[in-house]
């Protein structure tokens, strides 16, 4: 195999070398990865010719001719695609530059594109290049690359400007109190709301590109110092051992590099909100971009994380760890109400208040169908409004709703075929998969109800429990980058539960959580005494604290 | 603050790494310890120590709980002067005759094979009364064999999993047992009768010892760190994690006994078959969202249960691993499920099989003493072991013995701030 690749690669180089031989019957990769090589030509035709063997007769691929300077004889060509740049720049800052501003441009035969590329072409960014592999890739991205004959190197020019959407606030992860920001689509724009929150110098932005035919622009944002190794070059490591044809969504990474593909919760975590992203940073995690979405992923993940949003901090921290704790029985209420009722209602009747459960006994008196496929009935309408209301165009939406709920709801109780009891488990089960501020948390909740609702119809609690120890147990065994899934809970670090079930105050939280090993463990410090306010005695209390931190 | 800063083990950038062997550290060894004693003992304590020290069994349950915690400190220290070893290593070792490998293991086996078989019969009996529970009390007509089966199925899946989950499941499970125990014991207390409790300390001292060995057998389960220990921190302070490990349920079993003994009185509680539920009972949610909360207690209790059978499930498993050499212990796990469900449906009633529980439950003392007892002695005596240097035995000391001093050495990650 390496034999027959190299024999490709030296056919290559002799076409290069202006022998054609015929190559029509290479695979795509070997042509690419030959391709990779092939350093450019001295004369135009001849890197024309190959750039059209290699891009094709594509419509939108633009060849400009011109002639370059005062100098006249030179003959210049600028290759880019259509739609991805900017005219304008074009325009007037490569061929009017190209075409009349020249002045000293030195003897024939020397580097005229080097020249150019100094004096000639004010444009920000510029690369002088000699292999024909980059000049193919930075077509394909956007940039325009500029020959000129008799030279046998490419001036690649930043002509890049494309339709793209403004930042807008994002859909999925609105907070009352925060900033109304959100990731785009392009990974710049994405990499630029960070940097706009975080003037930290140690900030490093590590760019690959993935997949083989898409070369999807990966961003890895870590900040250096604070972020622990380990963890970095194991994400590096993942993503850099991707091999796909392309990446279309950050979700293709999260999918191809996270630990553990058969569990049913998230082991990534992903946010359009750049503060959330950023708090996510300085936490000592890692943020990976992908360009093309909206969508960036967290890593590692730990499981409390998933019921925690933003506002939490931005508000004081009673009302933080209230909503908190709200959000908690929320998501209990979505795993567990609808098993909660089978148990009761089949099982354990003594444990209902006696008035109530002579009250559901007359609803359920109509009631045709054991309570697990009454359940089971509603539980999956309710997921199919649910799936169709996201479908469904905007305006359109709600009502779906609110005729689904009611009507459907308030029909179904009066046709006899679910108990009203049922229809307020219900309601209640979806409103509160609703609260969870993660999407991809709340999905796996939403998945483990059903199981657990047949257990709770074998088993009663005893069921209910013995799923949930499993459950447990699962979750103590995932792992997110080395990060055990349930910390801080287990392994118990008090210190880090701070931040876990409540929320205590900024200034009692005065180390990041050590469970993700940040090098830099200090994150607030206690205000020293003004001046003007010390006494005698804070001031042996401040020459002890001024001491420097210990850090890492 | 600082305080929990300091008790909060140190992670290390090892906690990312696969390769490096897992080690438990101490608070999860005190958990594992806590998990595994609060068991089935406690639906029955109140009435077994209630029968033989009477009004004084709340006592007697406090002072069951300190003996235990002294056997508990001789197998702590027995398993700290070897490190990085568990039963089958040190027993092994220390009875091995010069270079005679054969008969060490042939002269350690008794032990080793004594400690299996308390195990594997514990698995079963712990299977069988709970089962036994969740049929007379709440699932009336769900068999038996399908309760029992479910329970060692889910105790199954723990097993296969590797000893580092073990750890963390008793870690999480441990407040979801000790807190509804806790509340249940302090909230029964409002239908509580003080005079059920008087006269105090009125003792017929032979009844009161021997509710005291009863209730000191109520706390087995402290053994497992033979098998366990092994994976322990060195550094810190073990021996305080692990007698915490025992106090907990110390606290908690005297709570419910107290707690039986001044609502029901002695008399009444000696009629009992299961006094803890039958304290359940009496007690009121306030609001009165839920009624009857025994069914509630059992679906607490369940994780009490599976935590004192995984653990137990699992402890055999790695020892019969240990004596066979092997790799994993998965296969073990698959061949004993079957002989645990066809030991555990053995007794023909529950009658026998509270019989067959005191019976076990003295064997299990027996072990749980005379035998860390007998092998101390003998590691004093033989210093560590050290004058027959055992080729394999002493790479594997020299292994821990770095990982220990390493650990030693390793300037904790977290320094205390200063305020």
């Amino acid at each position: 195999m390496t034999a027959g690749r190299q024999s490709i690669l030296s056919r290559l180089h002799n076409r290069h070398q202006s022998i054609r031989s015929r190559v029509l019957d290479q695979h795509f990769a070997d042509q690419l990865e030959g391709m990779e090589n092939v350093t450019l030509s001295e004369s135009l035709d001849e890197n024309t010719k190959q750039l059209k063997f290699i891009l094709g007769q594509s419509q939108d691929l633009v060849y400009r001719f011109f002639q370059l300077g005062p100098i006249g004889d030179k003959r210049a060509m600028l290759v880019y695609i259509d739609g991805l740049v900017k005219a304008e720049i074009i325009d007037e800052f490569v061929i009017q530059s190209g075409m009349y501003d020249q002045q000293n441009v030195p003897a024939a035969n020397a580097n005229v594109l080097s020249h150019l590329q100094i004096r000639g072409i004010p444009v920000h960014e510029s690369a002088y290049i000699e292999l024909l592999g980059d000049a193919v890739h930075a077509i394909l991205c956007g940039d325009g690359a500029l020959f000129v004959d008799g030279d046998a190197h490419a001036l690649i020019v930043n002509i890049r400007g494309w339709g793209m959407r403004n930042i807008s606030e994002p859909a999925t992860e609105s907070v009352v109190r925060g900033p109304r920001e959100g990731f785009t689509e392009t990974l710049r724009t994405n990499t630029a709301l960070i940097r706009r929150r975080l003037k930290d110098p140690m900030l490093r932005v590590e760019q690959l590109q993935v997949g083989k035919r898409s070369r999807t622009d990966v961003a890895v944002i870590y900040i250096e110092g604070l972020t622990n190794p380990k963890i970095v070059k194991e994400v590096l490591k993942r993503i850099r051992s991707i091999d796909i044809d392309a990446i279309l969504e950050s979700g293709y990474i999260e999918q191809l590099i996270q630990d553990n593909g058969w569990t049913p919760f998230p082991l990534m975590q992903n946010t359009e909100r750049p503060d959330k992203a950023v708090s996510h940073l300085l936490e000592g995690k890692v943020v990976i971009i992908s360009d093309g979405t909206p969508f960036v992923l967290i890593a590692p993940a730990v499981f409390t994380q998933f019921y925690h949003s933003p506002e939490d901090y931005y508000e004081r921290f009673s009302i933080g760890t209230l909503i908190r704790l709200i959000r908690i029985i929320s998501m209990a209420m979505a795993l567990l109400l609808p098993s909660l009722y089978i148990a009761f209602s089949s099982f354990h009747p003594e444990m209902i208040p006696s008035r109530l459960v002579i009250a559901m006994a007359a609803g359920r008196s109509t009631v045709p169908f054991p309570s697990i496929i009454e359940a089971f009935l509603m539980e999956v309408t309710m997921e199919i409004l649910r799936e169709a209301s996201v479908r469904l165009p905007g305006p359109i939406g709600p009502t779906i709703g609110i005729v689904g709920a009611l009507v459907v709801g308030q029909a179904a109780v009066q046709a006899g075929i679910v108990s009203p009891i049922m229809v307020i488990v219900v309601a209640l089960t979806t409103i509160g998969s609703f609260a969870s501020p993660s999407y991809s948390a709340a999905i796996a909740l939403r998945m483990l109800r059903f199981p657990i609702m047949i257990a709770a119809a074998l088993f009663g609690l005893y069921g209910i429990m013995l799923l949930l120890i499993i459950i447990i147990i699962h979750l103590c065994w995932l792992k997110s980058f080395g990060v055990p899934y349930l910390s801080p809970l287990t392994p118990t670090r008090l210190s880090d539960l701070k931040d876990t079930l409540i929320r205590t105050p900024l200034n009692w939280m005065k180390r990041r959580p050590a469970m993700f090993l940040p090098r830099d463990q200090v994150r607030y410090n206690k205000p020293q005494p003004s001046d003007g306010e010390q006494t005698g005695e804070s001031q042996d209390e401040r020459s002890d604290s001024h001491e420097p931190h210990p850090i890492g | 603050m600082n305080e929990a800063i300091v008790m909060s083990p140190t992670p290390s950038d090892e906690d990312l790494d696969d390769s490096v062997p897992f080690r438990m550290n101490n608070r999860q060894s005190g958990a594992l310890i806590a998990s595994t004693i609060i068991g089935v003992g406690v639906l029955t304590l109140p009435r077994s120590t209630a029968s033989y020290a009477a009004q004084n069994g709340w006592i007697s349950a406090l002072i069951g709980s300190v003996f235990a915690m002294l056997l508990l400190s001789l197998i702590s220290t027995l398993v700290r002067r070897h490190p990085g070893m568990s039963m089958v290593g040190f027993t092994r070792q220390l009875l091995t005759p010069g270079r005679h490998k054969r008969i060490g293991l042939l002269l350690a086996l008794p032990f080793l094979l004594s400690y299996a078989l308390y195990w594997t019969s514990g698995t079963a009996l712990v299977a069988r009364i709970f089962g036994e529970v969740v049929t007379t009390t709440v699932l009336k007509r769900t068999p038996l064999e399908v309760i029992i089966g479910t329970m060692l199925i889910t105790a199954f899946i723990l097993v296969m999993h590797d000893i580092e989950v073990l750890v963390r499941v008793n870690e999480v499970l441990l407040p979801l047992i000790v807190i509804p125990l806790a509340i249940i014991g302090l909230s029964s207390l409002q239908s509580a009768q003080l005079v059920n409790l008087l006269p105090m300390f009125q003792v017929n001292w032979w009844g009161f010892l021997k509710g005291t060995a009863l209730s000191t057998t109520s706390y087995l389960g402290f053994e497992m760190l033979m098998i366990f220990g092994a994976i322990g921190e060195q550094s810190g302070k073990p021996l305080r994690y692990h007698l915490l490990g025992v106090a907990v349920p110390g606290l908690v079993y005297s709570l419910i006994v107290f707690s039986g003994i001044a609502v029901f009185g002695v008399d009444e509680l000696e009629l009992l078959a299961w006094p803890t539920l039958e304290l359940v009972k009496t007690t009121e949610v306030p609001g009165l969202i839920l009624e009857r909360l025994e069914s509630a207690f059992l679906a607490v209790w369940v994780a009490a249960v599976f935590t004192t059978l995984g653990n137990l499930y699992y402890g055999t498993c790695t020892m019969l691993k240990e004596i066979m050499g092997l790799k994993h212990h998965r296969w073990i796990a698959l061949a004993l499920l079957p002989l645990f469900y066809w030991t555990s449906l053995q007794a023909p009633n529950v009658q026998v099989l509270f019989e067959l529980m005191s019976r076990w439950d003295l064997f299990g003392l027996f072990n749980a003493s005379v035998i860390p007892l007998f092998l101390l002695i003998l590691s004093f005596m033989r210093r560590h072991g050290k004058e027959t240097p055992h080729p394999e035995n002493e790479a594997n000391e020299d292994r821990a013995a770095t990982a220990a001093a390493a650990a030693l050495s390793d300037p904790p990650e977290m320094p205390m701030q200063k305020e």
